[in-house]
């Protein structure tokens, strides 16, 4: 497995999901950083088609996003054109905003593809004036975003030790997060409340395309 | 528990007694409901031949089963054929009762009558119709059970052909589900499920039997949470 995980300061969250790859899973980590975009690029173009490839940081619908620097804000890595050539036949889950429908856009070219819609994991991804008046009080999202961690590490390393396929750690995901569901919608805490519907949109908006049978890790430690 | 709802112009009190005992018996319990079809507020005069003749106002039949069993789900609805009028029979009160979606469409439908193998030969006569034509015959198998009943039986003992269908047909889930809704009509939904939010279970029972992608939608949610719920996981 390969993990692309760009250098932002508002995804350090993410890595307890790479520290966790690092101790359960044969992978190599790729830290993306704005000035060494080619390295990255020539990582994903070079990989063997059998690895998967997990890109852990922001993203939009026509893209993902590289590092960040504070002065000029989050760079673009790649684009639907250079995405074409380099997710060609290559096994992908994209944990990153809207990848679900840049995903959309050129389903046909992967060998199989998990996306997600908006995460909304940090105070910047809250666009709509209903959201940022509806999640002000942030402590819903910190909760969002620590249990979608979490689950999103159970089921990469049941995925791992079980030997999953692309669509056994897609149903794994969605059945732990069915789960977090049923619990905050039963929780007297209305952050948790609140934290279980961004549970429910991301849920709504996951895609999984090509094919599913597709092993999830080619190489176990 | 299973529920039938038994239509009649005849009181069928013993049969739904024998219907109850012995599916109970059986270990399978069945609740039978009577709906007496020619009650006099479902009835119309017309005079025919000079004389005036009381018929059957399907329209008010259908208006007073969606009151009296707004709270009600079945799981079959069995039709007697002949009535007590010249113009309505049991294939025609079906016909109508699907094309009003009264109940949902995945509800089966028996017709019990004396004459049972008579009205086998009239739905069969229908068929035979359209079996040589094949511009017609696919249009009309598609949409044979729109308006047809899913089987007829012989009147005697048909409450043991009631309890063998239901056992040999189990009951789907949706109107499984839309019973269960019902049992609880006023309560509101407060589940995480914005779209659906502080509606009644009542209006979410009535819009699974409508049979829509919206319900659909909700349909397969419940379905999801209670697996998950049931699973349990490690950390």
């Amino acid at each position: 497995m390969i993990i692309i995980n760009p250098s932002d300061p508002s995804i350090k969250f993410l890595n307890k999901i790479i520290e966790t790859a690092k101790r359960t899973i044969s992978c190599e980590i790729d830290k993306v950083m704005p000035e060494k975009y080619k390295t990255t690029l020539d990582l994903i173009n070079s990989s063997h088609k059998s690895k998967t490839l997990l890109f852990l940081g922001h993203g939009f619908s026509e893209g993902l996003y590289g590092g960040c620097y504070v002065a000029e804000g989050k760079q673009v890595l790649l684009r639907k054109d250079k995405g074409e050539v380099l997710f060609k036949d290559k096994k992908v889950i994209l944990f990153s905003c809207r990848s679900s429908e840049f995903i959309a856009t050129f389903s046909e070219t992967f060998e199989v593809a998990i996306g997600f819609g908006d995460i909304k994991t940090t105070k910047e991804d809250l666009t709509s004036k209903h959201d940022k008046k509806k999640y002000r009080d942030l402590n819903s999202i910190r909760i969002f975003r620590e249990s979608l961690v979490n689950l999103f590490i159970s089921s990469f390393v049941e995925s791992n030790e079980m030997n999953y396929t692309f669509l056994e750690y897609y149903n794994s995901l969605k059945l732990r997060i069915n789960k977090c569901i049923c619990k905050f919608s039963l929780s007297e805490d209305p952050n948790e409340r609140l934290a279980g519907e961004l549970m429910f949109e991301l849920k709504k908006e996951m895609i999984l395309v090509g094919n599913s049978n597709a092993l999830f890790n080619d190489s176990q430690k | 528990m299973k529920h039938c709802l038994i239509i009649d112009d005849q009181d069928q009190k013993d049969q739904i007694a024998l219907l109850e005992s012995e599916s109970l018996r059986l270990g399978f319990p069945i609740t039978g409901h009577f709906f007496n079809i020619t009650e006099p507020d479902l009835l119309y005069r017309e005079i025919m031949d000079g004389k005036p003749v009381d018929l059957i106002d399907v329209d008010k039949v259908i208006e007073k089963l969606k009151i009296k069993y707004i709270n009600n789900q079945f799981d079959l609805i069995a039709c007697d054929y002949q009535y007590d009028d010249k113009i309505i029979d049991g294939l025609k009160l079906i016909q109508f009762l699907k094309e009003n979606n009264f109940k949902g469409k995945k509800m089966p439908y028996l017709i019990y009558s004396n004459d049972h193998e008579e009205v086998k030969d009239k739905l069969q006569g229908e068929v035979r119709q359209h079996i040589d034509d094949k511009n017609t015959l696919m249009t009309f198998l598609e949409s044979y059970f729109d308006s047809k009943p899913d089987a007829v039986i012989e009147r005697t003992s048909y409450y043991n052909s009631i309890i063998e269908f239901l056992k040999k047909n189990k009951t789907p889930l949706s109107i499984k589900l839309d019973s269960k809704l019902r049992e609880y009509p006023e309560k509101k939904f407060n589940n995480i499920f914005p779209r659906f939010k502080d509606k009644t279970l009542l209006e979410l029972a009535n819009m699974i039997q409508k049979s829509s992608a919206e319900s659909d939608d909700f349909e397969s949610e419940f379905l999801e949470r209670s697996v998950a719920h049931f699973i349990f996981l490690e950390k």
